[in-house]
């Protein structure tokens, strides 16, 4: 049973880590925009797919499966600079409800689209060779599982950096809180809400490009994951990286521990968790200060 | 410097501004006096671009502003400092006044921070501090200092004295004279303090129901004082 209750935390921290990296540009782009973004699956998908058509089935070195995913983080994110300058922005000035409708419009485009391009097929993608191993540890752990943890710590500890001690990501901030201050003071709203949106699309697809390895990659692979990140970031605190990263590491554990006590109840524990922390704590874990 | 001419401002279909005119040289510190809901802030929204809807010529450094956004104002040389303060809560002192100077006009030189700092004694313990913690009186100076810290051609300052104690008032009108003075910005001050006026400003119109009613020098102002404060009483 140790050996058993040590699995599930390991998987729960790998999966915790995985949602993290979907969560991060979700997050973000809320940060920013105020929108949530119900298209963001469909983005980590297309990055997926398209780290795919770089890297084939078996991509031959962890360096070419690291460019496959940067060139994924690349194309999404300058989807997301066109996303925002083609509809978002425009929706700026009017009720939520649009943006909302909109963003779900922008799911069925990419997922059309993606269905046009790249077929119906489902595709295995393996982790590269030096990934593809595993490691006794008391457990067995692929080398593969650590690697998404690493990549999840990174992200975390870069985009924390990066918003907190950068000037830069005082800036974005500063326009994410404040944009009508922002604007008179003579900073450029628009274009430092542009780079922003498209670092959080990039992010998405950064995450495709990841965990691509991690399952089948099929039309519904958006699906999969965003349901978790969504509720990760409603947690953790809209907005809030911090609050996502916590939340998603909750969110792994109990999905994990939920598998093995509870295995003909899949997502129980979570769905409880977020209504718990919906009437308890609505403003989420971490709530953004004022 | 600065010239409006046959300015109407509205909010939706509310007419707040009629035929507003009056022009400012460079240097100029003029005050705009009024009671609430006069136009006050309303005129200096107008002329940052923040908020009403404006008809009319807005001349600034010979150019009309017309369709200029906030941020663009703000690179020429206009600086607005809100009623609200809006300092950025998750910055400290020093980095609301540094990300200030990113709207500064770029022909100007920017004042140093730290000399800056030094100015308003109440900010020099509160150097490192957030935004968000600090007192009104605090985010009130710090707001004031951070249209400084751009050294625009004019300060566009809204009511800053409102809710603070008298003892922060005399601070604020003094430093707020000073560094006009000798970081050569021009003031456009819209309050309700006479006394806050007279100490910052040389000029100063009255406004009523969106409507300059009187234009002068604070000796005009004195000399009409009956006529003018029919205006200004409650």
């Amino acid at each position: 049973m140790t050996a058993q209750i040590a699995f599930a935390a390991a998987n729960g921290i790998v999966l915790g880590m995985a949602v993290f990296l979907v969560a991060a540009g979700l997050t973000l782009v809320f940060g920013i925009l105020k929108v949530f973004n119900f298209a963001h699956g469909s983005f980590f998908m297309i990055g997926a797919y398209i780290a795919h058509a770089i890297t084939g089935q078996d991509p031959s070195s962890l360096p070419y499966f690291l460019f496959a995913a940067f060139v994924a983080a690349l194309a999404v994110g300058a989807m997301g600079i066109a996303t925002d300058t083609l509809v978002l922005r425009r929706l700026s000035s009017v009720a939520n409800d649009y943006t909302l409708i909109a963003t779900f419009a922008i799911l069925l485009l990419c997922d059309g689209a993606t269905k046009m391009v790249f077929g119906q097929d489902i595709y295995a993608v393996y982790p590269p060779a030096v990934l593809d191993q595993t490691m006794d540890v008391g457990i067995l752990l692929t080398y593969y599982s650590v690697f998404i943890v690493a990549c999840g710590i990174i992200v975390f500890v870069l985009l924390e950096l990066g918003l907190n001690r950068l000037w830069f990501g005082k800036l974005v901030q500063t326009v994410a809180r404040d944009p009508w201050m922002a604007g008179v003071i003579g900073l450029r709203v628009q274009r430092l809400k542009l780079v922003s949106v498209g670092v959080s699309f990039a992010l998405a697809g950064l995450a495709g490009g990841l965990l691509v390895a991690n399952q089948s990659l099929s039309l519904s692979l958006g699906h999969s994951y965003l349901l978790l990140a969504f509720n990760s970031v409603i947690v953790g605190g809209l907005g809030s990286i911090r609050g996502a990263f916590v939340a998603a590491l909750i969110f792994g554990l109990f999905e994990s521990f939920n598998s093995l006590l509870l295995p003909s109840m899949p997502g129980t524990v979570s769905y409880m968790v977020l209504i718990a922390v919906i009437l308890l704590k609505p403003e989420g874990l971490f709530p953004e200060r004022t | 410097m600065l010239e409006l001419e046959g300015v109407n401002a509205f909010y939706d279909q509310s007419h707040i501004l009629h035929d507003i005119g009056f022009s400012m040289e460079e240097g100029g510190r003029v005050a705009i006096l009024g009671r609430n809901g006069a136009g006050k802030t309303t005129l200096l929204k107008s002329i940052m671009n923040a908020g009403p809807r404006v008809q009319g010529g807005i001349r600034f450094k010979s150019r009309a502003l017309a369709n200029a956004s906030p941020d663009e104002r703000a690179r020429l040389g206009l600086a607005f400092v809100p009623e609200d303060r809006r300092v950025f809560g998750h910055l400290t002192s020093y980095e609301n006044l540094k990300i200030a100077q990113y709207g500064a006009s770029p022909e100007r030189e920017k004042v140093p921070i730290d000399d800056l700092i030094g100015r308003f004694p109440m900010l020099v313990p509160l150097r490192n501090r957030p935004g968000s913690q600090m007192s009104g009186g605090q985010q009130q100076m710090l707001a004031v200092a951070r249209g400084i810290a751009a050294r625009p051609h004019i300060m566009l300052l809204d009511e800053p004295t409102e809710g603070l104690a008298p003892v922060i008032v005399a601070e604020l009108a003094h430093e707020v004279a000073a560094c006009c003075r000798d970081y050569g910005i021009g003031l456009l001050l819209a309050e309700q303090s006479i006394w806050f006026s007279r100490q910052c400003t040389e000029r100063v119109l009255v406004i009523d129901t969106g409507r300059i009613v009187f234009s002068g020098s604070w000796q005009d102002f004195d000399e009409n004082a009956e006529r003018v404060q029919r205006h200004l009483a409650i």
